[in-house]
Formats: C-alpha cells, structure tokens, sequence
C-alpha cells in the first residue's frame, strides 16, 4: 500500500465556495441504509476512533470510488488497489477532516488523486487496451440489454447507445473523464467536484461542457 | 476519433454548457431558428440519454463492487491502527501511589455512543472525556501503559474510591424533541452507563447542541 505524501494539503479546500459545497452535500447527510444515525455523526465517530461507524462509511462509498477508479483505469484490479489505498488514507487522515459535511467531496478527493496518480506512473500508454476493454464490457451490455426490459428493439438501441458512450468515455483526456464521471455518474455539483479535483469551478465547468463537446462528437462517429 | 478543441462555443456564439441547461426546456427562439443550436441540442439530448442509461446500470451492475476481500483488507488495516487514546484510572489513587487499573479513553467514549443511541433522540458527534482531579480524592495523571490489547475495562477494586471524569458532548437532537428534556434524559443515561460498565463516577456531562436532524 503507497501512502503517497507528497500531496500535504490533502483535506484542505483550494476550489470552491465551502458553503457551496457544503449545500451540494447536504442531500447525502442522512444516508440511506442500514444506520439511523446521520452521517455527520457517523464521521465524527469515526474521526474519534469508532471502526463500525467507518465500517459503514466505507460500506456506502466503496461502490461509488470502485466506479469512478475502473472507468478510469479500465482495470478492476488497480481499481481495488486504489479503493483499498483511498480507504485506508481516509482512516489516518480523518482527524484532520474539519468540515463533517465535506466527508463525501474529501472521499473523492483523495480517490481522485489516486486515480490520476496511477495514470501518470503507468505513463501515457497507447489508449487501445483500454479501449478494447470499454468496447468488451459495453458490448456485454448491448447484448445483454440488462436495464430495458421487454422491447428487443427498443433494449439493442438502448445497448447500442451504452456501447457507444462507454467506448468514447475512454477516449477522453483524464482530466475531462474525471470531471465528467463526478458530475453525471456521481451526480455530484460543481463546486463539490471543484473540492475534489482542486480546481476552480470555471475549469470544471469547462472540462465537463468540453467532455460533452467530445462525447458527443465521439458518439456520432461511432454510430 | 473525439479531439479536444479549445472552446465549447458553437458557430453562432453559444455555449454547449447553455444549451445543455436548457435541454429540459423547450428551445427559445433563437434554438428553434439556428441550425447550429438545433444540431447541438440533438446530439446532447442523445447524450444525456445514454448517460442516463449509464447511470441506472452502474446502480444495479453487481460488477461494480469491489470483491469482499477489500473491505476486509480496509477494515484490518482501521482494527490495526485504531485510536484509543489516552488510558484513564478507575479509581482513585490514594496519595502518592498511581492506579494500576486504567481503561483507555476509547472505551469510555464506546459507552457513551451507545447509552446515547438508546435514547433514540439525541446523536453524540464528538465526546472529550478528561478526568476530573478537583477534590475528593487527588487523582494523579493517568499513569503510561501498555495499550491493553483486549482492552477489557476490569471493575474498580471495592475498597477504592472509583475515579471520576467529566465528559463533554456535541451533539446533534432530533427536531421534535425538547432540548431540555432529551439533554437531561441524556445526562443520566451516560452517568448510569458509565458508571455500570466502566466502574468509574461522571461528575458533569456538558452537552454542546451543535445540530438538529430529522427526527
């Protein structure tokens, strides 16, 4: 496991309004699930030693951070790797979390350093192996035409279009992808990606319009 | 395939950010009558379907859990480093001799989570437990031990004063309840708890509402 240090103002807010972000995370405080008690209350433990309390954090955002790190990896194994090493800097570093309400956006923050850490080592490698990995999940998805029931017709366009956009999501710069991935499948707001990214919330709202400019362009060629 | 170019802006000068606002509405004049607007406005609307079709199946693709074997990995790392604190006496020590029987901080803090949790009102986020040394006995500083692995608080030996700590809380109250009651209910469920599974007296609890929940 790589505790990498050379990022010391982890946990420090450099993008965003905080009140902002607090607000986007506001709808995540009390969390579904097995625990009655809020979220907040729930981290605040944790920051003070409870291992069941992390235990249900870590329950909640390990699907989410494996999520965002394999489609960004395109690699299940490093996507652990990276679940496993953002979860454990989550335990040591909980102390010096200062705003409850951020504990969602700090989560991604550190994910998301991972994540782009692991891309910069493995240096700019040809994009065709992570290609050819997007176009095989996607196109088990066509076939399989999980979340259309019913209509064959209607479940192969729906696949076709799955394929498609998974294909062309691997296409995109990092920087583009992990903006995108935070915005539309973590539904999280700018100014909380701004948070988890470090980076002001004009860049991310420009990064993400630019992901839709190339999804869109991608898509079209692909078709 | 998709090259990344340095601006959003479309032939007649808006943005794809705007047009992808605006995309739940009907287009306004100036979308209904520029073929550019017309052009983006399709293929974003062909987007945000398939991101849609993304998002539900990521929510239901068993695929995108990690294998068990992290959590456990995770979790042994968290049991490993756990942070219990300081240790505190359980009882107090006559003159110049120290207790032998402490109990780590963490221990306590355990049983007052949990004495509030019973009350099915009042949510504890932070709790300082420091050992009260005001008259009644001249309770030392907590002597340095080795952690106890089991930490196992063992009963105060009878024939000894039991020490005595004052805890301070924060805590957030469910918005239907009387602060003044659920604070007092509260107060005496620790005292008891404490008291019962620690062997040790509390002598004040300070509680701090830092926040309201839904109740």
């Amino acid at each position: 496991m790589s505790e990498d240090d050379s990022h010391k103002d982890e946990g420090q807010n450099s993008g965003g309004n905080e009140a902002d972000v607090e607000q986007g995370a506001q709808s995540h405080s009390l969390g579904r699930g097995d625990a009655w008690l809020s979220e907040a209350t729930m981290v605040g433990r944790a920051q003070e030693g409870d291992v069941s309390s992390f235990e249900t954090l870590v329950r909640r955002y390990q699907g989410p951070v494996f999520g965002l790190a394999r489609r960004m990896l395109n690699d299940r194994g490093e996507a652990e790797d990276v679940v496993q090493d953002t979860f454990v800097t989550v335990w040591r570093r909980l102390p010096t979390l200062v705003d409850v309400a951020l504990f969602r956006a700090w989560v991604f923050q550190i994910a998301t350093r991972r994540c782009l850490n692991v891309l910069r080592t493995r240096g700019r490698q040809p994009s065709a192996p992570a290609e050819a990995a997007a176009l095989e999940t996607a196109s088990d998805a066509a076939h399989s035409g999980r979340t259309v029931e019913g209509d064959p017709a209607a479940a192969a366009q729906h696949g076709a279009q799955l394929v498609g956009l998974d294909a062309v999501l691997a296409t995109l710069p990092d920087e583009q992808r992990v903006c995108w991935i935070l915005r539309e499948m973590q539904e999280m707001s700018y100014p909380e990606i701004a948070y988890a990214t470090h980076l002001p919330v004009s860049t991310v709202r420009g990064r993400i319009a630019r992901a839709r400019q190339n999804l869109t362009r991608g898509m079209d060629a692909w078709r | 395939m998709a090259l990344a170019t340095s601006s959003t802006q479309l032939g007649c000068g808006r943005d794809i950010d705007q047009i992808w606002d605006h995309l739940d509405h009907v287009p306004d004049a100036h979308e209904r009558a520029c073929p550019y607007c017309q052009a983006a406005r399709a293929d974003l609307a062909d987007l945000a379907q398939a991101t849609q079709a993304m998002r539900a199946d990521d929510a239901t693709n068993p695929d995108l859990e990690p294998t068990p074997g992290v959590l456990d990995r995770i979790l042994a790392v968290a049991r490993a480093e756990v942070r219990r604190g300081r240790r505190l006496p359980l009882d107090r020590p006559t003159s110049e001799q120290t207790s032998a029987n402490t109990v780590s901080e963490q221990a306590v803090t355990a049983v007052v989570w949990r004495a509030g949790d019973r009350t099915n009102q009042v949510q504890i986020r932070r709790c300082t437990i420091t050992l009260d040394t005001r008259p009644g006995g001249s309770a030392a500083p907590p002597a340095t031990v080795d952690p106890d692995p089991y930490d196992t608080p063992s009963a105060a030996p009878l024939d000894t004063d039991p020490a005595a700590v004052a805890v301070s809380l924060k805590v957030s109250v469910a918005n239907d309840v009387a602060i003044a009651d659920a604070s007092n209910q509260l107060r005496v469920a620790i005292i008891d708890a404490v008291r019962q599974e620690i062997g040790i007296d509390v002598s004040s609890v300070d509680i701090a509402v830092e926040d309201l929940h839904d109740a």
